[in-house]
């Protein structure tokens, strides 16, 4: 027997999933901007900007959301607690720099300890797996890449700072 | 008691132990906190607050010039370290000394002897207590292969100043030998200062067994028997009990025997832990290290044993002999300890901070809880994820296991994850129940804990 829920109008299926995370991805790897795709179920916004939109069902556009957040580190997203234990920072543009967000609340720490030299300084290339600080949470220790590739353009919190989630440790200029 | 007013360098539920047990003996006590911990439980129960540092725990905590001078600037007599942070540091105890403070612990000297996991091996053997077949200081990755070619693969690679499992690798072929080597010579280096290894035969069906050891400084040491502290994750101990499941009586005697034996060849003074790997498939054991301290683990001893340890510790620190002599140590029932931690098990036992909005504990007779945690309380991203120690007591293992499946079933923990389902989950595995314990068991729990949640 089929369950009543999946016939639901407006629930999404898994392959409508794949799909916008697929679309997503193409995107990402594109150089425009935004896209816009509607059909007779759904009408879709994407945008690398600082908003994603899908409309116009409530539930379609948190699946989206969350599947966005999985599927590419780099996409602007609030359900980054998700990836840990190994959390990838999140990116979001402004201009040509982009802000390196702390994806968890603990305290952070430019350097692997006292003794050595810090992760990254002003001027330091990074690309997507580099690992810009680490973020300390009830004694476990999590590594913070930076998620794009560029140049750290601005220091923004210190060692041994208390961060909050989604606070900007670092600017990269993206080039 | 010459103590009378005590100074209390630590946090989160054992300071609030220490606190219980000062009361009960009539002791003031003055507590040294972070600026996080002011408003902690502790503080509100101690006699009186100082506020020594920031939240970091290097800041404050760990900072033993800061809990001394506190300890002078209050007119305490002595100082309790509790568990972590410097309850295992020379330094604390000796910096007491120099300022006529009683260290409540045992002596610099002993701290720093065992300290050394080279020097305690050594001593061990000397006093005939069983180790692992193993080496001394390993120079290099040819040293090491040499060594691992007389006593066989696989082995244990260790550091000489370790602890909690960092510089610990455990090496199967001949090939990983150079690259184990310099990663645990790395990270022995970084965690303590120190790159000496050594190596151990590696036991793969092993259990954890432990021995409580009270001496004082007259020369008596007495134990009080064993835990079993098999289920560890990621070295974290987990469940511990007491008897220790299916240990041949006679062997258990031994083992016990030995930890006395090794605590008094030292003149050890204090509580403190002799810590055993058992081969469960050879039945036998061998020493591992001692703890100069008092451990998270202790009220599964106090519950069979009906001995207060922390209260014995400032008895013996203040200069009494021991009350108890080994032939009045008696052994009732079985009793079993888990530990909620803030950690959320379905999410690889991340950590889970931030407040409790509903804090419901087990309240039945044959439980004990020992906590700070209470509703509205804001667990801290700065310190360990330990919230809770669940206590249950039963004539048996078996009454000790419904008791513990009940006291899970009654504890209920909202706003935060707990590892509450995990640990009900394990009381109900069959190779548990059974008594079928080791160091590999948790492992398993957890992929069929996931596996199951999959599907």
């Amino acid at each position: 027997m089929e369950n009543p829920l999946s016939e639901k109008p407006g629930a999404m299926h898994d392959a409508d999933i794949r799909q916008i995370s697929d679309l997503v991805q193409a995107l990402e790897r594109s150089g425009f901007d935004s896209l816009q795709i509607e059909t007779a179920e759904i009408k879709l916004v994407l945008s690398k900007g600082v908003t994603n939109t899908v409309a116009p069902h409530a539930p379609a556009k948190a699946a989206a959301r969350d599947n966005a957040a999985k599927s590419i580190p780099t996409a602007p997203s609030n359900t980054i607690a998700e990836k840990l234990p190994s959390p990838a920072a999140t990116i979001t543009a402004a201009a040509e720099l982009s802000a390196v967000k702390s994806p968890i609340m603990g305290q952070f720490y430019r350097a692997p300890d006292p003794s050595s030299p810090a992760f990254v300084e002003i001027g330091t290339q990074v690309d997507e797996t580099t690992t810009v600080g680490l973020i300390e949470v009830m004694k476990v220790f999590n590594a913070v890449a930076a998620g794009t590739k560029g140049t750290i353009a601005e220091i923004c919190v210190e060692d041994g700072q208390t961060i909050d989630i989604g606070q900007v440790l670092f600017r990269v200029r993206t080039n | 008691m010459n103590i009378k007013r005590v100074l209390i360098a630590n946090r989160g539920e054992i300071a609030v132990r220490v606190i219980k047990a000062c009361r009960a003996l009539g002791l003031e006590t003055v507590l040294a906190t972070s600026e996080t911990d002011r408003q902690s439980l502790p503080a509100q129960m101690a006699d009186r607050v100082v506020c020594i540092g920031p939240a970091s725990a290097s800041k404050s905590y760990l900072n033993a010039n800061a809990i001394v001078a506190t300890a002078v600037g209050t007119g305490a007599d002595a100082v309790h370290p509790g568990y972590g942070f410097l309850s295992e540091s020379s330094h604390l105890a000796t910096l007491c000394d120099q300022h006529d403070i009683t260290f409540v612990g045992p002596r610099a000297d002993q701290i720093h002897k065992m300290g050394n996991k080279l020097e305690a091996r050594a001593l061990a053997r000397q006093f005939g207590v069983p180790v692992l077949p193993g080496s001394e200081k390993v120079e290099s990755a040819e040293d090491a292969l040499k060594i691992a070619n007389k006593i066989g693969l696989p082995i244990m690679m260790k550091a000489a100043a370790g602890g909690g499992g960092r510089g610990m690798k455990i090496v199967t072929e001949h090939s990983q030998m150079a690259e184990m080597f310099t990663a645990a010579a790395a990270e022995s280096l970084s965690a303590f200062g120190d790159n000496t290894l050594y190596l151990e035969r590696y036991i793969s069906n092993a259990r954890h067994i432990e021995v409580q050891v009270l001496g004082d400084r007259f020369g008596n040491v007495i134990h009080l028997g064993e835990r079993d502290c098999s289920l560890q994750r990621r070295h974290q101990k987990i469940v511990e009990e007491s008897p220790a499941p299916g240990v041949p009586p006679a062997l258990r005697d031994e083992i016990c025997e030995s930890a006395a034996r090794l605590a008094r060849s030292i003149g050890y003074e204090s509580a403190g832990t002799v810590e055993f790997i058992y081969d469960e498939d050879e039945k036998r054991y061998y020493f591992l290290e001692m703890n100069t301290r008092i451990q998270v683990e202790h009220p599964v001893t106090e519950a069979v044993t009906g001995i207060d340890l922390v209260q014995e510790q400032f008895r013996i620190a203040s200069g009494e002999p021991l009350r108890i002599k080994q032939k009045d140590v008696t052994f009732s029932g079985h009793a079993i300890e888990c530990r909620v931690n803030a950690e959320l098990p379905f999410e690889g036992f991340r950590p889970s901070p931030g407040p409790i909005a509903r804090w419901q504990i087990p309240t039945d007779s044959h439980v004990r809880v020992d906590t700070h945690c209470y509703e509205g309380y804001v667990v801290p991203i700065n310190y360990d994820s330990l919230l809770a120690k669940l206590i249950v007591h039963g004539k048996d293992r078996q009454e000790a296991l419904l008791r513990m499946r009940a006291a899970l079933t009654d504890f209920v923990v909202n706003g935060i994850g707990t590892t509450i389902p995990f640990l009900a989950y394990a009381m109900d595995n069959p190779a548990f129940s059974a008594g079928r314990v080791n160091t590999a068991l948790v492992g398993q729990l957890i992929e069929t804990m996931d596996k199951s949640l999959a599907s």
